[in-house]
């Protein structure tokens, strides 16, 4: 095996975790607000996500993943990984 | 990845510290995606409230609250939280989905009903089906159960149901499940409390879906608008409301009831005052106070008839004044519109466009031609504007007029304005054609 030498830490790397900043964020604003408006979700623009698979861009634009998300293809292929996962796993204790 | 893991027998115990600390270190979003549903593939309990921290995030909600669900989390708030942010079609989903676990949710019950529906989607047929979701979501039917529903309440319940009836074939009230429950509870407040014209205009509109025939024998617009639909739509469409619960019983109680408040003379007082406001009430307002006129037996066109003469541009008003059997009336309409139109100069071949300043717009001119055209009255002067229209669809009307009269009556403006305007207007060619074929070899 050849070991190279690890790069430099980018930009991204030196900031917290996503989870923890979305830990801090969430502290700050909740999920069940009192006033009987509806809770807020955290705004690309505020907690940048870096995306690897995207290195033209910093981060996707703010309707692009949830847009991405939405489709009935996907739900669909997803219940039917987790039917297969179910089926799996019924026969054999804590398997994948 | 998931087939690999499950041929190997890979331990989902085996697998969660590495979920842990993908959680823990991923500043990228694929990583944070993989981890998300590893800790659902591995049942990673422990990390249900990180999962939470993640949904709070525009990018990771959807892939969250799928995995919390599979958990048996209450992802309610989460989806409210994307709802409130989406549009159109992504929020009618997430209402759809979010719907029946509502029923100890009377926040966002009550915010779905107020908030859940934009400007646009109120006013427009494509939102109507977001309406429908909207009122199953905010249980419409539930709040107007009991008797002293609120004011506020009760003007959503009638902009509700007013959307909801406008809409046509299928979507709509047809799309709601409790519209009959709700239309029966809302005339029941009506009754005692029909007191703004949007109330009466919800009134009014439900007697017109329901097609009351003294209500659409008192109105030219709704008797053009049903002559136009395929007859196949006309016999079939009650077949379809009755299997959806609509019976002919149903269905004449609520006529009656809606026909009891119309005739009444505070429902008349309504109409009256609204449109002597015309000054400062909305557009929507006074075109309710217009179509429900002719059923309460009020003339307003000579109301309308003076405000055109102040206001000779408005095209709203020559929709209205034109809306009439009376051909003298339509005739006086149009010989209006024809002082606002100067002679051409010699040789001026400019067209117009749709909104030309101080000159009538297509809007009116199609209505002029239409009204020329139905009532058999024609205007050289006008039909000679309506050639310089900029736009095929608009030059198509008064084709549509000279067609049905001899070349001898056009007059000389028509002519000139039919030899001058085919070959300078930019417009759709089988209009071209048409243009061009009406003038005789000797004219051109």
């Amino acid at each position: 095996m050849v070991m190279t030498e690890r790069s430099a830490p980018s930009e991204w790397e030196e900031r917290p975790s996503i989870l923890a900043q979305l830990r801090a964020w969430s502290a700050k604003h909740s999920l069940s607000p009192t006033d009987g408006s509806p809770p807020a979700l955290c705004d690309p623009d505020e907690i940048p996500i870096a995306w690897a698979q995207h290195p033209d861009r910093q981060h996707r634009p703010p309707s692009f993943s949830s847009r991405d998300r939405a489709t009935a293809e996907e739900l669909a292929a997803a219940e039917a990984i987790v039917t297969a996962m179910k089926a799996v796993t019924a026969a054999e204790d804590d398997a994948v | 990845m998931l087939d690999g893991m499950i041929a190997r027998r890979v331990r989902a115990s085996s697998v969660r510290p590495i979920v842990r600390w993908l959680l823990d270190r991923a500043v990228h979003g694929e990583v944070i995606d993989l981890a998300i549903f590893l800790v659902g593939a591995v049942r990673y309990h422990d990390a249900i409230d990180d999962l939470y921290a993640l949904g709070r995030h525009q990018a990771f909600w959807g892939l969250t609250a799928w995995v919390l669900d599979r958990f048996g989390e209450d992802t309610v708030d989460l989806r409210w939280a994307r709802a409130a942010s989406a549009g159109g079609i992504e929020r009618r989903r997430i209402l759809e989905r979010i719907a029946p676990r509502l029923s100890d949710r009377s926040d966002v019950r009550d915010w779905v009903l107020r908030r859940g529906r934009s400007f646009d989607d109120v006013r427009s047929q494509a939102g109507a089906d977001l309406t429908a979701v909207c009122a199953v979501a905010g249980d419409l039917a539930d709040v107007l159960a009991p008797i002293d529903v609120g004011d506020d309440l009760l003007d959503i319940a009638c902009s509700y149901l007013a959307h909801l009836l406008r809409n046509h074939p299928t979507d709509g009230i047809e799309a709601y499940p409790d519209g009959i429950l709700a239309v029966d509870r809302l005339i029941g407040h009506l009754l005692d409390r029909c007191d703004t014209i949007t109330r009466l205009g919800c009134v009014y509109t439900l007697l017109v879906w329901l097609e009351e025939p003294s209500v659409v024998a008192a109105s030219v617009r709704l008797r053009r608008t049903s002559s136009r639909l395929p007859a196949e739509e006309l016999a079939s469409r009650w077949e379809r409301r009755e299997s959806l619960g609509w019976t002919v019983e149903i269905r004449d109680a609520l006529a009656d009831d809606g026909l009891r408040i119309l005739r009444r003379p505070a429902a008349s007082n309504l109409v009256r005052t609204t449109f002597a406001q015309h000054e400062t009430a909305g557009y929507a307002d006074l075109d309710l106070a217009w179509q429900i006129a002719p059923t309460v037996v009020i003339d307003l066109w000579p109301e309308a008839f003076r405000l055109l003469q102040g206001s000779p541009f408005n095209w709203t008003l020559f929709r209205w004044l034109l809306e009439t059997d009376d051909a003298a009336r339509a005739e006086q309409v149009i010989q209006f519109a024809a002082r606002l139109v100067p002679p051409r100069a010699p040789g001026d071949t400019t067209m117009f466009t749709s909104a030309p300043r101080h000159a009538l717009g297509f809007t009116a001119v199609i209505d002029l031609m239409d009204a020329m055209h139905r009532h058999g009255i024609y205007n050289e002067r006008l039909v000679a504007y309506g050639l310089y229209a900029d736009d095929t669809v608009v030059r198509d009307w008064p084709a549509g007029v000279l067609e049905k009269r001899p070349l001898d009556l056009w007059g000389d403006e028509v002519i000139v304005a039919l030899r001058t305007t085919p070959a300078s207007c930019g417009c759709f060619e089988p209009t071209r054609q048409r243009l061009l074929a009406m003038l005789p070899e000797g004219l051109t």
